[in-house]
């Protein structure tokens, strides 16, 4: 996937971000994940409740204050 | 003994007294069942005090003040503004009602106010300045609270976030952000803290942060001194806490566990339709953050709040909205957070809930009165209700 392709969250707030992510999953098939830039704060929030079955989540630091997070949900959910 | 507060400033529609009437009725059932004694204070400032005249709710209030556990007090300062006569009203209802002739809002917090609680309070206020006079009395409070020598949060969300908008001048009303400096300038000299914290997300959809906040309480350039924004989180960790938060349609219960180790619960009543203003999105918002703090969070729909569960609603990116039928299904699996919908504001609406919303249980009078009981922790000491 492309850099330009992946979606920045870094605007949204730490609430908004769980959401969308919430709506996100829900829609998204097993085995598939899903990737965007979110900053340090959203990072800590969102790590916990997403690190999880059905998901895995992965945080890589690309930035000052900027995240790149890929959340896969596992085939059986 | 049970404690059951309610504050409302703005109109009692029928539909509200009529559920609330249930559930006081309620109240005083479990407590003949159950041999306990529920002392219910039900507090009235501006124009929800119409209501005791109005031909459609007065009925309903005779009737709730049958129970002699209840008692009203009104705010004289706002009958007199609004020419609700005095006389009248004690002919209608004789000595059920008080009249404090003093300060209502000092008054309120003698009544109400706790070992419990230690020396702070909160005020969570949505409403925006002028267009609303609740911020006039979320003023009012917080001056009655700093002369009580309570330390005070204000907490703004939604239209809240106004408040603190710096170069306010109205030409024929109390300048607000004028009347929070005051406050301030008085807690200094008191001593006292007066925290002003308003929801950045809230903020910065109303052009107050242009930038990316890099620091966790900052100050915008178009905002008076002191008045820092922050995260919801960061309000939502003063919801953790065990100090009073009001706001401007909001209930207090207390019960008689002595605890105090539990995060006090909270339940949202959803009132208003979904997608014409930002209060069903503030409110479901609030509380999904408030749950994944580990408050125990419960979200009724009631009232026009039910509009929301009807229907399949069809929303793409372009509405820029966000689908609240879909926040509802993806929120299913966040622990402390449950939804309800009321079937009584379903049914004089004739709406059904829709199909998909399957986390969302049905309640009637009854498990109304329970929800609202239901104690999760049983230390806890007071759970908060709050309207949007």
């Amino acid at each position: 996937m492309a850099n330009t392709e992946i979606p920045d969250y870094t605007d949204l707030t730490c609430t908004n971000l769980m959401i969308k992510l919430k709506i996100l999953l829900k829609k998204l098939p097993n085995g598939k994940k899903i990737g965007f830039y979110s900053n340090r704060e959203q990072y800590d929030n969102i790590k916990k409740p997403f690190d999880k079955n059905p998901y895995q989540f992965q945080g890589e630091q690309v930035g000052d204050n900027k995240y790149l997070i890929s959340i896969h949900k596992n085939m059986r959910s | 003994m049970y404690k059951f507060f309610f504050l409302f400033e703005n109109k009692l529609r029928p539909e509200r007294l009529e559920w609330l009437s249930l559930l006081l009725k309620n109240f005083n059932i479990q407590d003949n069942t159950m041999k306990r004694h529920t002392e219910i204070m039900i507090f009235l400032s501006g124009e929800s005090q119409y209501s005791l005249l109005d031909g459609r709710t007065r009925r309903i209030w005779m009737e709730i003040l049958k129970n002699p556990q209840i008692k009203l007090y009104l705010d004289h300062a706002e009958l007199k503004i609004l020419g609700i006569s005095v006389d009248l009203l004690r002919k209608y209802y004789h000595s059920k009602i008080n009249i404090n002739l003093e300060n209502f809002w000092e008054s309120l917090i003698d009544k109400i106010m706790d070992d419990k609680f230690g020396s702070q309070m909160g005020v969570l206020q949505n409403d925006g300045p002028y267009m609303h006079r609740t911020t006039v009395y979320s003023i009012r409070l917080m001056q009655a609270a700093i002369n009580r020598e309570i330390n005070v949060d204000y907490y703004g969300y939604l239209d809240g976030v106004h408040l603190g908008h710096k170069g306010q001048n109205p030409s024929e009303f109390e300048n607000i952000s004028q009347s929070l400096s005051d406050i301030k300038e008085i807690a200094l000299k008191k001593d006292l803290n007066f925290s002003m914290l308003s929801c950045s997300r809230c903020g910065i959809a109303r052009g107050y942060i242009r930038s990316q906040p890099t620091e966790e309480y900052f100050i915008s350039d178009d905002t008076i001194p002191h008045y820092y924004f922050c995260n919801l989180n960061k309000i939502i960790d003063k919801f953790e806490k065990h100090h009073l938060i009001l706001s401007s349609n909001s209930a207090i219960l207390f019960n008689d566990f002595q605890g105090t180790n539990s995060k006090p619960g909270l339940i949202i009543f959803i009132t208003n339709s979904p997608y014409a203003s930002e209060w069903t999105f503030g409110g479901v918002s609030f509380a999904v953050a408030s749950a994944t703090h580990d408050i125990p969070t419960q979200v009724i729909f009631i009232e026009d709040g039910v509009y929301g569960l009807a229907g399949i609603h069809q929303i793409d990116e372009s509405n820029k909205i966000f689908n609240l039928q879909d926040i509802l299904e993806a929120t299913t699996d966040i622990e402390n957070l449950d939804f309800y919908a009321y079937k009584p504001s379903l049914h004089k609406r004739n709406i059904a809930i829709s199909n998909r919303l399957k986390n969302v249980a049905l309640i009637d009078n009854e498990d109304l009165n329970m929800n609202i009981l239901k104690n999760n922790q049983k230390s806890l000491y007071h759970k908060r209700i709050m309207f949007f």
